[in-house]
């Protein structure tokens, strides 16, 4: 009996080796092992959905083609931040301030909210000025932007399907108007593993309002779990139950992780799910997670100068600024794709004080990342990406008075782009005399996803997964590598 | 609910029940308050129609298994619904109110009816009294001295100026002038004391019926009002029957739902529980039996399952046992190589499917397997430990104070929800947020839950007690015993025994353990204490090192 249970169980070891889904022993030695940490070439579309045998499902592997950026950091901006008051100065639209806007600007719009028939247009009460070298629009609502903007490719005419904001918020964070498909950070973490053994390789920062769609923005969808973005809590402890229990000293907890393990290996080889697989992994990162994290999240060797160019009062607080210095910290430990949710950008209403609040909390921090970056060396391979899931309207929303908003505007929004491979100091795109649609150079979200992978080395076209009997991929049937955006 | 389910209410019944209890003919409490359950949506006075889509949504994804939604602003672009259709849906429910039901007594109720009656009376006097204030304003205002003048409210300072006053203005000087009236404050108090001693009766959310007239939203928008629309159903189904009402209620809609000749609720429903026990539906996805989702693999056995269910009588407990007990469900989860060629994604059933359980379940069966978990059904929400900090950052006001005695240890179902900001284990571990129905769950595999399978406070305290568990199983301070014990472990956590080279494994963590721990502290502190005098702090230590990682295997988590 016994015999036949060891052959059984060779030949079942045999198949998972060859055809990579179970990761059996030697596979997981690989996964466990320091030096495994290698890379492979991506094979483009083969049976199992576009990579060969994953050895570890988180090891570095190699890109399609030679990259540009080596990590990425999107500084998301939940709710939709207003371009026109931001980066889009329009002095048709503050001429006519007031007036009903002309129908033919109507055609084919949607707003979330507004009703009327002819809603009013309204100018931007806020001066812009041209910025830097490139001499680059941006508001005065945005100081420290304005001094980074010779590092932006500013693009001023993303477009998007949605005008609600959960259904936008999944297409441009997985490709897809619905729940359930792998996000970016996810499709990128698959395509290239990650340089971090000690952190994952896609982790998410909170900070303010949370996503709509939750964390249905940084799933895995359908692709293996151990690509999941990890995301630090807004509150209380960064990482929870990072500490071991009174009495488990490191060597216990490492004991204990390995006796685990080795009865977790067994049921591999049993069952051949690949589950246990990446439960396993997680184990492993989680004990290496528990002497990294802390280092990771201890600012205190963090200068007073670095503390104050991000405008963090005090480390010990959760904040936007706080999550943008841990963002570099996080890239700088290797890292792959970093994401930041701060909200909310949905000013339907009280923009004038809204919309300078949530510019005093994220345009220090955000321009100081990208200086600091730059300092360091890092802004060449990392790609920092600004923006949210659409921008607002040109028109008002409700009576112009103090309480007065923007709808949102799907048609045209601005969003900006930094380093790993982006050109520098330029804007892409223009927009009609009052900011409703692009007039030239028009991109969907997808582009900006096909752009993001093409930085990165990856092919949209061929960073596919197959499920149920068909090939994904994260810009669907769509996307196309926006060429302009490229230095 | 859990009473309903646990005496097997059959399906139908049940299912009339959490959508028109309350319009039964003699409605029991429990009919009526079983519509709560439908209510429980994100409620806000203003927007009253969120909820109401809400309840329609929900009805239809969950019961009729169709992507109703997708018709709420323009006609279903795939299924036979159309716009004005759903708005015959939305009529149903748009004809009631969800409102507090108090769950009293008649006799609890005419005390408290007596008492608020008192209050009443004291407010009709007082506002009479205002009235008067009302009349005599003028003498009033010539009587004000200046440093009663400077004590009034500036609002109030200002109106006094104003000749020509609005009614707002002219309360807003009632008010200033009661504010410093003797009789009027002590009428206030007597009415604040009075007030308080007014019985708070229990209550929970239900429907009540309240006839209106609906009209179809243009373009899906509240705010644009189209043509009426008439409560009905949609037109691909069969006929709705309202033989005893010109205008077919709620009522009428779920007794069409649940009639036999509906074809759609008995299938979405055997569905939805083959789902639990095998991963994915027979239908995939669960919630779409529209034109878009490919027909099933398994159409007989679906058919069957949904035939069988309504000849039982719509008992859930059959359809539970019916599957259980079949030979598909029992089959071994393990992968075979050559099935993984033919149906990777095992549509055919050749093989059952290994499936980690959901975030509530992972701590029940850890309380269970320390022998700590409180079975008791029913009663309000209980507070488990949760980490500092969850309720960090909220606007609204939410508490958490750790529960006493064994509350702590009652089934996750029973845990408080703050719908913002729910127990960190339920997101951790993929618990839907509670803002809209879920069908089905993701199962996501993280280093954070690995951290909090080792580290919660929680399930160290289950090691403690299942360590506790183990040790009974012999007294024999040999390998033997301890083999034993580890057996006991294993039983009681995986339903299985170890096998030598598991248990070779483990009891290797022992001994090292028992070394290890029989110098220095942590031997106290991993058990939180002393451990019991003939146990040892020692052995109790050691045993709780293994038991924690018995917890923390993959196969503890997984239903297999």
């Amino acid at each position: 009996m016994r015999d036949d249970h060891n052959e059984s169980r060779a030949t079942r070891r045999q198949f998972f080796g060859r055809c990579g889904v179970g990761l059996a022993p030697l596979a997981l030695a690989s996964l466990l092992d320091d030096e495994a940490v290698g890379g492979e070439a991506l094979g483009g579309t083969s049976a199992q959905g576009g990579l060969p045998a994953i050895e570890s499902p988180t090891g570095a592997r190699m890109p399609h083609f030679a990259s540009r950026a080596k990590r990425v950091i999107f500084l998301y901006m939940l709710g939709g931040p207003s371009q026109l008051d931001l980066f889009e100065p329009k002095t048709e639209l503050a001429k006519h301030d007031g007036e009903p806007i002309p129908e033919s600007f109507l055609k084919g719009v949607k707003f979330a909210q507004i009703q009327e028939k002819q809603p009013r247009l309204m100018g931007s009460p806020w001066k812009f000025a041209r910025r830097g070298q490139s001499g680059l629009d941006v508001s005065e609502l945005l100081p420290h932007t304005a001094g980074i903007v010779d590092r932006l490719s500013i693009v001023k005419t993303f477009r998007s399907d949605d005008t609600n904001h959960l259904f936008a918020e999944l297409q441009i964070n997985t490709g897809w108007r619905q729940f359930g498909r792998p996000s970016m950070g996810s499709w990128v973490a698959y395509g290239l593993g990650s340089e971090s053994r000690d952190l994952p390789g896609f982790t998410v920062l909170l900070s303010g309002m949370p996503p709509r769609a939750k964390s249905a923005n940084y799933a895995t969808g359908f692709l293996p779990s151990a690509y999941q973005g990890v995301p630090l809590r807004s509150g209380g402890e960064p990482i929870l139950n990072l500490t071991s229990p009174a009495g488990f000293s490191p060597q216990r907890q490492r004991r204990t992780i390995d006796a685990v393990n080795a009865l977790n290996t067994r049921r591999l080889e049993e069952t051949g799910d690949p589950e246990i697989a990446a439960r396993i992994a997680a184990y492993e990162m989680a004990f290496r997670m528990q002497a990294s994290a802390p280092e990771l999240l201890d600012l205190s060797g963090e200068t007073e100068a670095t503390l104050s160019q991000y405008g963090i009062a005090d480390r010990s607080q959760p904040s936007f600024a706080r999550n943008c210095l841990l963002a570099r910290r996080l890239v700088e430990r290797g890292v792959r794709f970093v994401q930041l949710f701060h909200g909310d950008w949905d000013h339907h209403s009280h923009l004038g004080t809204g919309l300078p609040n949530q510019c005093r909390q994220t345009d220090q921090p955000s321009a100081a990342l990208v200086a600091d970056l730059a300092a360091r060396g890092l802004l060449d391979d990392t790609l920092v990406v600004w923006g949210g899931e659409f921008g607002r309207s040109s028109v008002a929303q409700g009576p112009k008075d103090a309480n007065v908003g923007r709808d949102h505007n799907i048609a045209a929004f601005t969003m900006w782009l930094a380093g790993g491979g982006v050109k520098a100091g330029q804007t892409i795109g223009t927009t009609d005399e009052f900011g409703c649609a692009a007039t030239s150079d028009s991109f969907h979200i997808h582009d900006l996803q096909a752009t993001i992978l093409h930085l990165l080395g990856l092919d949209h076209k061929r960073l596919t997964y197959r499920f149920q009997g068909r090939d994904f991929r994260l810009t669907d049937v769509h996307g196309n590598v926006i060429e302009k955006l490229l230095a | 609910m859990v009473a309903a389910l646990n005496r097997d209410l059959p399906f139908d019944r049940f299912v009339i029940e959490q959508l028109a209890g309350d319009l039964l003919p003699c409605a029991s409490t429990e009919a009526t308050i079983a519509t709560g359950f439908h209510c429980n949506a994100m409620l806000d006075p203003n927007l009253r129609w969120e909820a109401v889509l809400d309840q329609v949504n929900t009805t239809g994804t969950v019961f009729l298994g169709l992507t109703v939604g997708c018709a709420q602003c323009h006609s279903h672009k795939y299924d036979p619904l159309t716009q004005r259709e759903y708005y015959g849906l939305y009529a149903f429910f748009d004809s009631a109110t969800i409102g507090d039901f108090e769950l009293a007594t008649p006799a609890e109720k005419a005390t408290r009816d007596a008492a608020q009656a008192g209050v009443d009376v004291l407010k009709k006097r007082r506002t009479d009294y205002e009235a008067t204030l009302k009349e005599s304003l003028a003498a009033w205002e010539q009587g004000l001295s200046a440093e009663e003048r400077a004590k009034l409210p500036a609002p109030a300072l200002a109106v006094l100026s104003t000749t020509n006053r609005s009614p707002d203005q002219v309360s807003q000087l009632v008010a200033a002038r009661a504010s410093t009236d003797a009789e009027h404050q002590a009428m206030s108090r007597a009415i604040d004391e009075l007030a308080q001693q007014v019985p708070k009766l229990p209550a929970t959310l239900a429907m009540r019926a309240e006839s209106r007239t609906t009209r179809l939203f243009v373009r899906g928008n509240p705010e644009r009002p189209g043509d009426e629309v008439a409560p009905g159903v949609p037109a691909f189904l069969p006929p709705l029957s309202n033989a005893n009402s010109t205008r077919p209620t709620r009522l009428d809609f779920v007794r069409w739902l649940v009639a036999p000749e509906n074809p759609l609720v008995a299938r979405v429903a055997v569905n939805h529980i083959w789902q639990r026990y095998f991963g994915l539906g027979l239908v995939e996805p669960v919630n779409d039996f529209g034109v878009q989702t490919p027909a099933p693999v398994q159409q007989e056995l679906l058919d069957w399952l949904a035939t069988e269910f309504i000849a039982s009588r719509w008992s859930v407990k059959a359809m539970h046992r019916l599957i259980v007990c079949s030979a598909t469900y029992r089959q071994s989860a393990n992968a075979r190589p050559q099935l993984q060629a033919i149906d990777p994604a095992n549509r055919l059933l050749a093989r059952q499917r290994r499936l980690r359980v959901e975030a509530e379940i992972i701590r029940d069966l850890s309380l269970s397997a320390g022998g700590l978990l409180a079975p008791r059904l029913g009663g309000p929400g209980v507070y488990p430990y949760q980490p500092e900090g969850v309720l960090d950052g909220r606007a609204g006001k939410a508490t958490w104070t750790t529960s006493a005695g064994d509350d702590r240890f009652r089934r996750g179902l029973y845990t408080w929800t703050w719908r913002l900001t729910p127990h960190p284990m339920l997101p951790l571990f993929d618990a839907p947020d509670a803002t809209m129905a879920c069908t089905r769950r993701d199962r996501s595999n993280t280093p954070v839950q690995a951290l909090t399978l080792l580290n919660d406070p929680t399930f160290v305290e289950c090691a403690r007690a299942l360590a506790l568990r183990a040790i009974e199983a012999s007294t024999v301070e040999t390998e033997t015993g301890d083999r034993a014990r580890l057996a006991r472990a294993f039983a009681i956590c995986l339903s299985r025994q170890p096998a030598d080279a598991e248990a070779d494994e483990l009891l290797r963590l022992l001994a090292e353990q028992r070394a290890e721990l029989a110098s220095g502290e942590d031997a106290r502190k991993i058990v939180g204490g002393e451990g019991p005098a003939d146990i040892g702090t020692v052995n109790h230590a050691a045993w709780t090192v293994v038991c924690r990682a018995i917890l923390s295997l993959d196969e503890f988590v997984t239903r297999e």
